[in-house]
């Protein structure tokens, strides 16, 4: 009796360590990655007013609306040129998935903008928005012209786009890093890094050798993604790898001739880094407990940074036999970043009806602020999700 | 996983050596063979049903394998770290007869925190013909080693082994949850 009664405690204990280790491992470790179901319909929607909410909020002089306080119901007045190239970028990326004519020059006019303060010296022309000449800002606004020109078959700005290829591979260096400006007053490169503006730069001389084949900015574009594969993290001093989508789009871009293994191999780290970034994003719900373990859902521009990440990724693995395996797992990030960010943002039913309601619907907000990146990252991430969508459901 | 390291894998998590410490015994120290092959081959086929549902179990519970594999890895770095210290099982009041192919047989010795989580992770990513080799293995080798007598020799000798299968599942837990943060 006494050796049953002790038994019975006995599993009793074990029982209980696995049920309360479970519980335990589930809510700390393991949350439910909360992907809702979207269709490509719902996408296109989602990417109509996050459209809606950029070429709405812009001025006249072809200035985007920078940021908006919903609890405050404040606009902020500051402004970012990197973010403006970025912005006009991601339209011209609209238009080329959507095809709507009001989305061209709605882009055009934010091109014109800049347009306006591009200055040329020694072969190089550079878009100087004001202070020193920034390479991240002028990265954004040759991808946005490469982006431009593949979209329409429009040469018109072949010569500036060159022109600024040349400042980009005037800025890098001989192990492929590329200081972050130009000092207009030294008349030289400022010896300084930016976080991403090696990536944006990188990026846009590779989309630039694809349209002007031939003429060696696809090499300059592999040396910098080597040095962001190999020695940035190092040299610049990042504690950890950094998950930069930039890179991401430069190795999806470049030629696929340049696709050494090395690089290749940077792509499968880069699409693990932004994985883990979006399973875990997929697992924040912003309520209850979760809220302490797992916080808000993410500011949306770091998000649909990941979600770019990802979706430039998939274009590549689907092009690439050495990332083939990756495919369907990348898929299955991409549709549920598509999922989550459109369930997050705001629709016209959802806006507090204040006197700025047009810039509530369709943006996504962090803690009640969104800025024009939040709009353009995000919007990015759907446009690459579309058309994966679209695919799916034609195989049903 | 490829075949090696989840033969290893399951070698440390089952951990035979140490289990075989804690298995009922005869007097003599000789285990009792049929409590053990019974029990064993009963958590084997439990075990082997988990990793049938393991897919549809974190579809369920919506979480990625991907994702599983940290949460795997840390549970089998916390086991293996307990496996360390405490050498030998703690000993468990044992029915007579057949009921001790049960208890502790089949569990808690075969079927543990380790040994479910290490399955529900491998045959969620790698299938459950990938684990199978090395759940059988282990299982096999927990048998066999049931016709060592247990001495103060051979239970030092088990125990040292044990600690090294230990050290094995640590490294295995680490790698699961690097895995688990690499992949996409």
């Amino acid at each position: 009796m006494l050796k049953s009664q002790q038994m019975r405690k006995r599993i009793a204990l074990h029982l209980s360590v696995l049920i309360i280790g479970g519980a335990v491992i589930r809510v700390a470790v393991v949350p439910a990655e909360v992907c809702p179901p979207v269709t490509a319909l719902e996408v296109s929607a989602s990417i109509e007013a996050a459209t809606t909410w950029l070429v709405g909020g812009m001025a006249d002089d072809g200035t985007y609306t920078y940021g908006f306080d919903r609890n405050e119901d404040v606009i902020n007045q500051g402004y970012n040129y990197a973010r403006h190239g970025g912005v006009t970028m991601a339209l011209y990326q609209a238009y080329e998935v959507i095809g709507d004519p009001d989305l061209l020059a709605a882009a055009d006019r934010g091109l014109a903008h800049a347009l306006n303060d591009i200055v040329e010296h020694g072969g190089w022309m550079g878009w100087q928005p004001g202070g020193d000449i920034p390479l991240g800002a002028n990265g954004l606004l040759l991808a946005a012209l490469s982006i431009r020109r593949r979209a329409t078959g429009d040469p018109i700005h072949d010569e500036l786009m060159r022109g600024i290829g040349r400042f980009l591979v005037g800025q890098q260096q001989e192990n492929g890093s590329i200081f972050a400006s130009w000092d207009i007053r030294a008349e030289e490169p400022r010896e300084s890094f930016g976080p991403f503006a090696t990536g944006e730069a990188a990026w846009a001389l590779a989309l630039l050798d694809r349209q002007m084949p031939g003429e060696g900015w696809g090499d300059a574009a592999g040396l910098t993604l080597d040095y962001m594969g190999e020695d940035r993290n190092r040299l610049e001093g990042y504690a950890t790898s950094l998950p930069d989508h930039w890179a991401a789009y430069t190795v999806s871009d470049i030629r696929p001739d340049l696709l050494t293994t090395g690089r290749v191999e940077y792509a499968r780290r880069l699409a693990g880094y932004f994985g883990i970034r979006l399973r875990f994003e997929a697992q924040r719900r912003g309520d209850g407990i979760n809220l302490w373990l797992r916080w808000y859902p993410g500011p949306p521009a770091g998000v649909g940074t990941a979600g770019e990440g990802i979706g430039a990724l998939h274009r590549l693995s689907v092009e690439e036999p050495r990332l083939a395996d990756l495919t369907a797992a990348i898929e299955e990030r991409l549709v549920c970043t598509a999922g989550f960010m459109v369930r997050r943002q705001i629709s016209a039913d959802e806006a507090t009806g204040g006197a700025t309601t047009s810039l509530e619907s369709g943006a996504w907000f962090y803690r009640g602020y969104t800025q024009m990146d939040d709009q353009q990252h995000v919007l990015s991430a759907l446009l690459s999700a579309l058309p994966v969508l679209e695919a799916m459901e034609e195989v049903g | 996983m490829n075949g090696l390291l989840m033969l290893v894998a399951y070698m440390a998590a089952l951990n035979p050596m140490r289990t075989r410490l804690g298995v009922p015994e005869h007097s003599d120290g000789k285990a009792r063979m049929g409590p053990l092959a019974s029990g064993a081959a009963i958590g084997l086929g439990a075990l082997l049903a988990l990793a049938a549902l393991a897919r549809s179990l974190l579809d369920a519970l919506e979480i990625s394998p991907e994702t599983f594999r940290i949460a795997a890895g840390l549970v089998l770095v916390i086991v293996a770290a307990r496996m360390l210290f405490v050498s030998v099982p703690p000993a468990e009041p044992v029915p007579d007869g057949f009921g001790a192919a049960l208890w502790p047989v089949a569990f808690p010795r075969v079927i543990s925190p380790e040994t479910i989580t290490l399955v529900l992770t491998s045959a969620a990513s790698d299938g459950v013909g990938a684990m199978l080799p090395g759940l059988v293995s282990a299982s096999v080798a927990l048998v066999a080693l049931g016709l060592i007598r247990t001495g103060s020799l051979s239970e030092r000798v088990l125990a040292n082994l044990g600690r090294v299968l230990a050290v094995a599942l640590v490294l295995v837990g680490i790698w699961l949850a690097l895995q688990g943060v690499r992949e996409v």
